[in-house]
């Protein structure tokens, strides 16, 4: 009867289409794909949210645009298909990637005129991007041109185009034919390539241009429903009243007022240059454009050099920035002076300027360097030469001394969000007093990487009173900036991100009042614990060369401050003990009350979905040596349990630049009951793996869903990089623990065979040294889970190679 | 002002009409009939369901009503689900299906996305064999179409 019941309940819910649909959004394509096998119904509805977002290949491209004169292979036919079939429901579209392109020499001049392009009234986001592998042969680019221009005119509902910049003599699709084809509703274009020289003042013509076009249109449309409105309105009027009387009327100019102004405007503008491009900009070009472009965004920005291995920009980069900085090492090259230009004149020469003039609107403005785009900064070296030379590429694009930024305000009063991140020839000296004077204004600063030479304190800057509206700060590399921080969090009740990631911050300025800052939703910070009270303020010890006693004594001091401090209890109860209890008893030494105190205040962060937290070691890798201060850490005496309020919105936890980062079983244990589930679908592609390579590198290996269902994680890894013995015997045995428990997660990358041969010595069982048990204790049932399956949705498992420590050997073990 | 609500199995159920009008389809009778004692019958819905469904609307009785989402992705994410909705949801599956017909008939849409998130949630890293055994779904499809249909996944894994 039950089953009956279930039985029909289930037939009446998964076939009405409303609920089916409801409940297939919610699903990612992989899902999808997986429902669209289980009937014909479900195909359907999954097919149909599948085909709204839709990609075809840049070698598949001519095949959907144009008629082949030759058989295509069944998946070929079938992308077609699909294509023609679903056209009218695409909402995203995105021709080309950047996969190789197939061999289509032999088949070229092969295809003979467009297919006829259907209209697509669904499709909202176009991108037309890396197209330059398509062979060139003018007759298939010169339809693959029209086809496209064709679709766009085809797509009146497109709000956002991105399109890759080819020159005309390319062949490939040309600026202003795309930008010709555009329709009113476009609210966003993205540009990226690499113009040349002179180009980029013909792109914004082109785009100046379109803009006055459609502008004139929507005035004389409106213009003809103003005349259209007061022809009704003389109508409604007394009949024996003349036109031109009822147009004084006050029901006249009511009757105006509802008349709608277009409002179908271009807003957002972005043009990512190319990796050579030196971004010159015609001024020529610019003096002959006229009108304004009513745009509230615009970003200017430049990638960093993007084939090279080793990943994006990372927290790690920050560090040998904020290094870099610290050693005065980013001064730009030396410039011949030059006598300050007024005003006036900057804004008639400054080619930026010049266009930001026509952009009066504008609300949100960024420009510089796009760090995380992909370069390489494998050593030192390799880092400054990299960034000397993007030194040069920026100052051609912008040059933001004190009065280009007064400027810039001048010209756009309405600047809600700036963001120079990257702009390396940008001081501290050159913001200070025009930030100050705007700051009541500003919703969003991004400005990593500045370079601080002014002794002059930035509370001067962030004044409490005037940072109300600012909901996001980002000041990572930054490092002169230390002294915002506490003002942020004590002051910026509408922060939502605090991203500070190398610049040190101490414990005690954080701390002695409560932060204001709740809703606060990603944060970066990088803490340094005082072992001893300050004798008076000052952040001594940040600035003493490095010696080898100094790191001893600091690892020696925090192994004595953790050993004090098992007198607290370490599981999740504590919490509620320590919170009825404000002042903490004598015998916890300073370090673990500032600690403590600290994740008593980031308990209170209950919206808080990434959070990362990093610590210097001593030393660390890039020289920022520590006296008398030791890095934050995440155990269960110095204040674990007061985070376990995040549960409910945290995703990310990233402690991979912590110095001892998670190394307890105990932390790792109760990570796993109030943070991990492995019932979270979403866990499969978030988790991930660390792994540092033996030449120093780390790679992420994100390919976690070989197994399925996926196992409740009882313990995950967080391994010291010190060389504290402990730390490593721990670590190797809570990485065989997890090989044996959850072979997927655990993969060490290319090692060597002598690493393969150490790790096998060390998980021989006559090694006596290793406690069998102790700290390997078998998978223990985890009581059925209290927490929100929602929760953590990605934890960074570090592991280290053995290999990694030049001194862990046998011998040693 | 109190509304009476009576279930399939003729419950009656007393509950403030801020707390009713969660319902759509409930606020849109008292409008039209409107302020009445008589009560207000609910054919589609028993009373093991209906209590769930009132538990629901009393604890989000003070919640802001639901903006319409403005952007053009229709797509959801399952995993903002509150906590405690997540708790609420925890129910066999035949109740979870229940609660799910009755907020659509009902016309509560957090209550029916809550349920189809949940339901989503149930579906994510399963294969078709294991959804179609979990909601007792028949595969009509032939062995040649599964066949085709798979390959066709396959193309379409990169896009």
């Amino acid at each position: 009867m039950h089953i009956l019941r279930k039985q029909e309940l289930c037939l009446n819910l998964l076939t009405m289409p409303e609920v089916l649909l409801a409940i297939f959004q919610c699903l990612d394509k992989m899902a999808l794909r997986s429902c669209r096998v289980v009937s014909r119904l479900w195909r359907h509805h999954s097919d149909y949210l599948l085909s709204q977002d839709y990609s075809v290949e840049a070698s598949d491209i001519t095949n959907v645009l144009l008629c082949p004169e030759f058989a295509l292979s069944d998946k070929q036919q079938w992308v077609v298909d699909r294509f023609k079939r679903n056209s009218p429901i695409i909402r995203s579209l995105r021709f080309g990637n950047s996969s190789e392109m197939d061999d289509y020499t032999v088949l070229l001049g092969r295809y003979s005129i467009n297919r006829p392009i259907q209209q697509m009234t669904a499709l909202s986001s176009l991108s037309i991007r890396h197209l330059e592998n398509i062979p060139n042969e003018p007759r298939v680019l010169f339809s693959l041109e029209k086809a496209l221009c064709e679709l766009i005119r085809n797509s009146p509902n497109l709000k956002e185009l991105a399109f890759t910049y080819y020159p005309p003599e390319t062949g490939l699709p040309a600026v202003n034919q795309v930008l010709e084809s555009t329709g009113p509703g476009l609210r966003k274009i993205t540009i990226e390539g690499a113009p040349p020289a002179g180009h980029l003042g013909y792109l914004l013509k082109l785009l100046f241009d379109r803009e006055q076009k459609w502008l004139n249109n929507n005035d004389s449309k409106h213009g003809q429903q103003v005349s259209n409105a007061i022809q009704s309105a003389a109508s409604e009027c007394d009949s024996t009243k003349t036109v031109s009387s009822a147009m004084d009327s006050e029901y006249q100019q009511a009757s105006f007022a509802r008349i709608p102004r277009p409002s179908h405007r271009l807003e957002e503008l972005v043009i990512i240059l190319g990796q050579k491009s030196y971004a010159i900009f015609n001024r020529v070009k610019l003096e002959s454009v006229q009108g304004q472009l009513p745009i509230k965004s615009l970003s200017i920005i430049k990638p960093r050099s993007s084939n090279r291995r080793n990943g994006r920009m990372n927290h790690e980069r920050f560090e040998q920035l904020a290094h870099l900085a610290q050693l005065g090492q980013l001064t730009p090259p030396v410039q011949p002076a030059q006598p300050a230009q007024s005003e006036s004149a900057l804004m008639n020469t400054d080619p930026l300027l010049m266009i930001l003039q026509r952009c009066p609107r504008l609300e949100e403005f960024q420009c510089g360097t796009n760090f995380f785009a992909q370069y390489d900064a494998q050593a030192m070296g390799d880092f400054y030469k990299a960034y000397s030379k993007e030194m040069l590429f920026s100052q051609r694009l912008i040059t933001p001394t004190r009065e280009w930024i007064r400027c810039l305000f001048k010209v756009c009063p309405n600047l809600k969000k700036i963001n120079l991140g990257g702009s390396t020839n940008l001081k501290f000296d050159h913001l200070d007093e025009v930030l100050g004077a705007h700051m009541d204004q500003l919703e969003s600063i991004i400005l990593w990487g500045v370079e601080m030479t002014s002794t002059k304190p930035l509370s001067t800057v962030f004044k409490p009173e005037l940072i109300h509206r600012l909901t996001v700060l980002n000041i990572s590399g930054s490092v002169g900036f230390s002294d915002a921080i506490p003002v942020v969090l004590k002051s910026a009740s509408n922060l939502k991100c605090l991203l500070a990631m190398s610049v040190l911050v101490r414990a005690d300025d954080i701390t002695g009042f409560d932060w204001s800052c709740l809703g606060l939703e990603e944060l970066a910070l990088n803490i340094l614990v005082p072992l001893k009270a300050p004798s008076s303020g000052g952040t001594e010890g940040l600035e003493d060369p490095p010696t080898a006693q100094s790191s001893d004594e600091s690892n020696s001091t925090q192994s004595q401050a953790n050993t004090h401090e098992g007198s607290l209890e370490q599981d999740g109860s504590d919490a509620n003990r320590l919170d009825d209890s404000p002042d903490l008893p004598e015998t916890i030494s300073h370090n673990v009350k500032l600690q403590i105190e600290v994740c008593r205040q980031l308990g209170r962060l209950t919206s808080l979905r990434e959070f990362r937290l990093e610590g210097p070691s001593t030393p660390n890798p890039w020289g920022h040596w520590v006296r008398e201060n030791i890095c934050m850490q995440l155990s269960m005496e110095t204040g674990l349990p007061y985070l376990e309020p995040l549960k409910n919105s945290l995703q990310i936890l990233d402690v991979s630049l912590l110095f001892n980062q998670l190394g307890g079983s105990q932390e790792v244990e109760w990570i796993a009951r109030h943070w991990i589930h492995h019932r979270h679908p979403e866990l499969h592609s978030r988790l991930s793996v660390n792994c540092y390579l033996t030449n120093g590198l780390q790679k992420e290996i994100r390919n976690l869903s070989a197994f399925s269902p996926m196992p409740k994680l009882t313990k995950l890894i967080g391994i010291s990089h010190s060389n504290i013995r402990n730390a490593r015997y721990q670590f190797l045995m809570n990485l065989d623990w997890l090989r044996n428990v959850c072979p997927s997660t655990v993969t060490i990358l290319a090692p060597s065979r002598q690493h393969m041969s150490q790790w096998s010595s060390i998980q021989t069982p006559q090694h006596s040294l290793i406690p069998p048990l102790q700290l390997n204790p078998p998978p223990q049932v985890i009581p059925p889970p209290q927490m929100n399956p929602d929760q953590l949705l990605g934890f960074y498992m570090y592991q280290v190679l053995v290999a990694d420590h030049p001194g862990l050997d046998e011998g040693n073990l | 002002m109190t509304i009476t609500l009576t279930s399939l199995d003729n419950v009656e159920f007393k509950v403030d009409k801020d707390v009713a009008e969660r319902s759509i389809l409930i606020k849109n009778m008292i409008d039209d009939i409107g302020e009445t004692d008589a009560p207000i019958p609910l054919p589609n819905v028993s009373s093991a369901v209906l209590t769930k469904v009132i538990e629901y609307c009393e604890h989000h009785r003070h919640d802001p009503p639901q903006v319409q989402d403005e952007s053009d992705d229709p797509r959801k994410r399952s995993n903002d689900i509150e906590e405690w909705d997540m708790k609420f949801m925890q129910v066999d599956q035949e109740m979870l299906f229940e609660i799910i017909l009755a907020a659509n008939y009902l016309d509560i849409k957090p209550l029916l996305d809550v349920g189809c998130k949940t339901v989503a949630n149930i579906i994510k890293g399963k294969t078709p064999e294991e959804i179609r055994k979990v909601f007792n779904i028949v595969n009509d499809f032939t062995p040649e179409e599964e066949a085709q249909i798979k390959k066709e996944n396959e193309w379409a894994e990169d896009r």
